[in-house]
Order: C-alpha cells, then structure tokens, then sequence
C-alpha cells in the first residue's frame, strides 16, 4: 500500500532550510530581543531549523493564505500584487507582504493574513491591532510591526491585518492606521530599534543575554544565547488531611454544579414572565425587577481601563 | 558510557545530603540505631518525593531507550516547575575529534542547576557530536560533517544537558518501569527504540542483490524489497519490509531464495537472446 504520510514527511523536510539574511526583516522587526535581531543577520547559521511538526504548521498557514485570497477575489475584492516584495535599503528592511486589496473606489490597502488556533483567535477577537503587541501568544506579538512596516515602506496610510480561525474559519479584520498617533509612535520605536540593529551589526557587537518570554523555543536560546531556565519558586509539597477531602469533596460536586446550573438554566426559560405550581411540590414564581444599567462608550470605557493583577486558582488532578 | 552508569548509581543528591549530615553528627551523643533511624526516615521521604515527581509526568513523557524507562523533556520540565528548579551557567564547548572516518565535532554543554524546594545543587554536561545518528545518517550512510546541521548539534548537546540537570537535581536518575507503575503510568507508554544489530549474511545479499535490480535506485529498491517480501497472516493483513534492517534472521533466510529466484530471472532476461549471427 503506498505511503502517504512518510512521502508528505519527506516532503516537508525538503522544506526546512536556513539561509543566510542581509537584512532586517519585517515579519521579525516586532521581536522585542534585540540579540534576536542582531543574531538574525550576524549567527543566522546557528538558528535552529524547525522540527517537520512545525514546518507542517507553517505549511498550513500558506495554504491558508492561498484559500483566503481566494475567498477575497471570489467575494468580488480586487487582490494585486501578491507577494510584493518590499524593500527600505536606508534602514537595511524588507519583505513579502500577502497581497494588495483594492477596495470599490480604488484604494489600496497592504493585507497581511494570518491563519491561527482557536485559542490565539479567541485573544485577536478581543484585541486591537496594538494590543497584540502585548498578546500571551508571543507570534501574535509581531504582528502589528509588520503591517505598519510595509505601510511605511509602501506609502499607504492604511493596512489591514485579516485572521482565519482554522477550525471554525471564523474571520476577523484589523484595520491598521498610521493617522492612529499610537499605531505611528510604535511605528517610530521599531524604526529606531532597527536603527539600533544595523548599528550593532556594523560595529560587530552583541546585545548581552537577557531571559524573556520568548526566549522559551527561541531558535538561538540553546544554540546561541544560553540563557539558561527557570522554573519559578515550585510548588509545596503538603500532606494536610482536611484540604485532601475538601479537594477530593470538591471534585465530586463538580459534576453536580453543573448539572445545577443546566437545569436552572432550562427551568429560568421556561418559566420566564409564569408563576406555576408543578406536581404539587414545587412553587415556581418569576417576578419582574427593574434594573439599572449603564450602557458606556467604549471610547469612554477604554479612558478608564486599568490593568491590575489577579490570581486565577486552576485544580488538577496529578 | 561506564561512567553514565557510574554517575547514575550514585546516591540522589538529597540522600547524599542527609548521608554526609549524618556523618557529621556521628560526633553527638546519638546512637547507632537512631542514625539509622534517621536515615530510614530519609530514604522514606525521598520515595515519597520521587512518587510526587512521577506522578507529575504523563505515558507521553516517557520513552524506553535500552531496556530503561528515559524522561522526556517535556516530563523534565513539568517537574522542574513543581520543584522550582532554575538552571544558569550554560557554557558550550565544541572540540574536534577523530575516528576512522575522519574528523567531526564534539559539543559538550555544561551547566548548573539548583532546586529551590530541595535546596540541592548540581553540576552536570550534555553532549552531542556531528556523529549523532539523527543528524548525521541519511539512509544508512554517514552524511558528510558539512551537510550535518550544527546549529541542530549544539542544541541537542543542550537539552541533554537541560535534561541531565533537571533529573540529577530532583533525584530521579535511573526510574525503573516498577517505579513508573507505582506512580500510575502504565507501561504502554513504551516506546521501543530499536537496537541495531549488525545485519545478517542473508539480509546483506538480499540487499545488495535488490539493489543491482533496481539499477542502484535506492527508492525503486525500498519498493521491490516491499514488494518482494509482501505476505499475509491468517488474519489477512499484509507485512512488508522497507528496509533490510527490518528483515529478522529468519525472515531474511526464508526470502534470500526467492530473492535470489528473482534476480536469476532478471539477469536471464536483461541478457541478450542468443539468435542467429547476423554479422554475416
């Protein structure tokens, strides 16, 4: 019988490949490490190559990409120029954008699509171009620098980031604009940071090691960086009795807690807007109550919006 | 290797702890039976300890590498975290050996790690060469250094040395599948690494017999040896070898005829038909 996952393994190990880089590059200008940057052009030889299950999902997003231009040009958008290559040779930039999308009065726009999880999409739906550049996903991260790089390099005042949900294909647009002074400011820093790269490029010098987030699976982290791991202060190891039943207790009803909220959940449907006596046992009175509620702008809301820390509790079994 | 083994017959690093706090004690006035007492006390929570860390993996975080249960990394860092382990000092050297087939490069990784639940400390190296058989063998042959990724070498010198660190600093060098059982993960999470024995007489000719009929195409020669070697079991499945090295003693010497059938078939056939001499 023929093979078709060992033909399409050896496929994609054709694939992987490293090459050298001349430049910066704006898919990668996001990237918070400068020793990332730096290394990118300099040691790119000591980059590791991904594993063919990563190759695999990178594989996955070009044939995303392909789908939805696809999808764009059939639900009638004008796509030119895909895969234009940008180049911005004073700040030593460039890259590939997807395509351009002409809109009905003729205006273009760079588009930049990105295929992801059903997690990461959770994250983009409740995000802003900007606020992925702070994203728990660290890939979603580089996103926006991208966009804003080619706008700069193309002359376009206006971008748009279009993500894919992979499963569900749901889709969600995110429109990019150098008239947003926040979108310009992060624009400038990642100019200057660059600037700051081509420096120490020239100069042969190296940005020491500093452990970050994306250190973790970096390709240079075990390779070129070493910076080594930590695991946090652990966690204690408690032999208490009464927390063993309570926890154990705890799991038991878990199930039953939702069992209760169902079926409360059904009965409140019901019996909305009735009052009703069922099978001489139960009274089932639904009162009407007025309640306030205050419908904010977002632009107001957003004025007030403060992070603070929180500590979420998570239970497993072990 | 001798001294892989040495190392991991040592005592967990802990017990060595209490061991040498003990000796130190021998001074004060208790008596034999207490130290050893102590020390009963000592082993007892290090099994519990180990049970802990055990259970903390999952089947999917172990493989059987030899004959021995082997600690993925994924299982190495889910309990480093519940141990607070952090490793620094991660230094790489590379050297330049040789063997009868030349010369190659040596990665050896070294590093600390402490565990901050543990209080104990460790020193350890990682190692991986240009000869590592998942880089450096492309069917069946040795690929040339140059078209052997480093960036990929230096990286395996370092998780084995992440990996090292991580288990000689919680204790768990040399779990036995008795002690994965204990912890609950069923041994069907075994995964058989297969040992590579030399090849057999009759599985080398079947080779390189099959070999010469594919005309040196290694491809067209993995699909004849399936081909040639197809047979069904009574419950009607189909088994094929891809590879000689697939091919078992026996096997290889019950297929060896037929093998053998077919190439004096197709060297009677690629000969040219004796006819009458035309030169006249």
């Amino acid at each position: 019988m023929i093979d078709l996952n060992a033909k399409v393994q050896e496929y994609l190990k054709t694939k992987i490949y490293n090459s050298p880089r001349w430049s910066n590059r704006a898919s990668d200008a996001g990237h918070p490490c400068l020793r990332y940057l730096v290394f990118s052009r300099t040691k790119n030889e000591l980059r590791s190559l991904p594993t063919v299950d990563l190759q695999a999902i990178f594989e996955e997003g070009n044939l995303h990409e392909a789908g939805e231009l696809r999808i764009l040009q059939d639900a009638g958008f004008k796509i030119i120029e895909q895969q234009r290559a940008f180049e911005w040779k004073e700040k030593e930039l460039s890259g590939h954008i997807d395509a351009i999308i002409v809109d009905e009065g003729g205006k273009k726009y760079p588009l930049e699509i990105k295929s992801c999880s059903p997690n990461g999409f959770r994250t983009i739906q409740k995000s802003e171009a900007l606020d992925l550049v702070s994203a728990k996903q660290y890939w979603l991260r580089k996103y926006p620098a991208q966009i804003i790089l080619y706008m700069l390099m193309g002359g376009y005042e206006e971008g748009i980031l279009w993500f894919k949900e992979k499963v569900l294909g749901q889709r969600k647009q995110m429109n990019v604009s150098l008239n947003d002074p926040a979108v310009l400011e992060y624009g400038e820093s990642i100019l200057k940071k660059l600037e700051l790269v081509n420096q120490m490029v020239h100069r042969g010098e190296e940005p020491p090691v500093e452990r970050i987030d994306e250190c973790q699976g970096c390709p240079f982290e075990k390779t070129a960086c070493f910076p080594g791991l930590d695991f946090g202060e652990g966690m204690d190891i408690i032999d208490d009795g009464e927390y063993l039943l309570k926890l154990d207790r705890l799991d038991e009803l878990k199930e039953a807690k939702e069992e209760y909220e169902d079926i409360w959940s059904e009965i409140r449907e019901k019996f909305q807007a009735k009052n009703a006596i069922i099978g001489a046992k139960w009274k089932v009175e639904s009162r009407k109550q007025e309640r306030t509620e205050y419908r904010i702008p977002e632009e107001l809301k957003k004025q007030y919006a403060r992070k603070k820390e929180i500590w979420i509790l998570s239970i497993s079994r072990i | 290797m001798a001294d892989e083994r040495k190392t991991e017959n040592l005592l967990p690093l802990e017990l060595e702890n209490i061991i040498q706090e003990q000796e130190l004690a021998v001074a004060d006035a208790r008596s034999i039976d207490q130290i050893v007492g102590d020390l009963e006390k000592g082993v007892e929570s290090y099994n519990k300890l180990k049970q802990v860390a055990l259970k903390l993996t999952g089947p999917e975080d172990w493989v059987q590498l030899g004959k021995q249960p082997y600690l993925l990394e994924s299982g190495a860092q889910k309990i480093a975290k519940a141990f607070g382990v952090a490793i620094f000092d991660v230094k790489v050297d590379i050297q330049w050996q040789e063997d009868p087939k030349g010369r190659y490069q040596l990665v050896m990784a070294k590093g600390k790690a402490f565990s901050r639940k543990l209080g104990s400390y460790v020193e350890d190296i990682g190692t991986c060469s240009q000869r590592d058989k998942f880089f450096a063998i492309e069917n069946e042959k040795l690929k040339p250094i140059e078209d052997v990724d480093f960036a990929n070498v230096i990286k395996k010198a370092v998780t084995n040395l992440y990996g090292r660190l991580i288990k000689r600093v919680v204790g768990l060098m040399g779990v036995s599948w008795e002690d994965l059982d204990k912890a609950g993960i069923k041994p069907g999470a075994k995964v058989d690494f297969k040992e590579k024995k030399p090849l057999s007489p009759e599985a080398k000719k079947i080779g390189e017999l099959i070999l010469e009929m594919a005309g040196g195409d290694n491809e067209a020669a993995k699909k004849m040896l399936q081909s040639i070697s197809e047979f069904q079991t009574k419950d009607g499945k189909s088994h094929y070898a891809s590879s000689v090295t697939e091919l078992s003693e026996l096997w290889a010497k019950k297929l060896l005829p037929k093998v053998q059938k077919a190439y004096f078939d197709w060297k009677t056939a690629s000969e040219p038909e004796e006819g009458p001499d035309d030169r006249s």
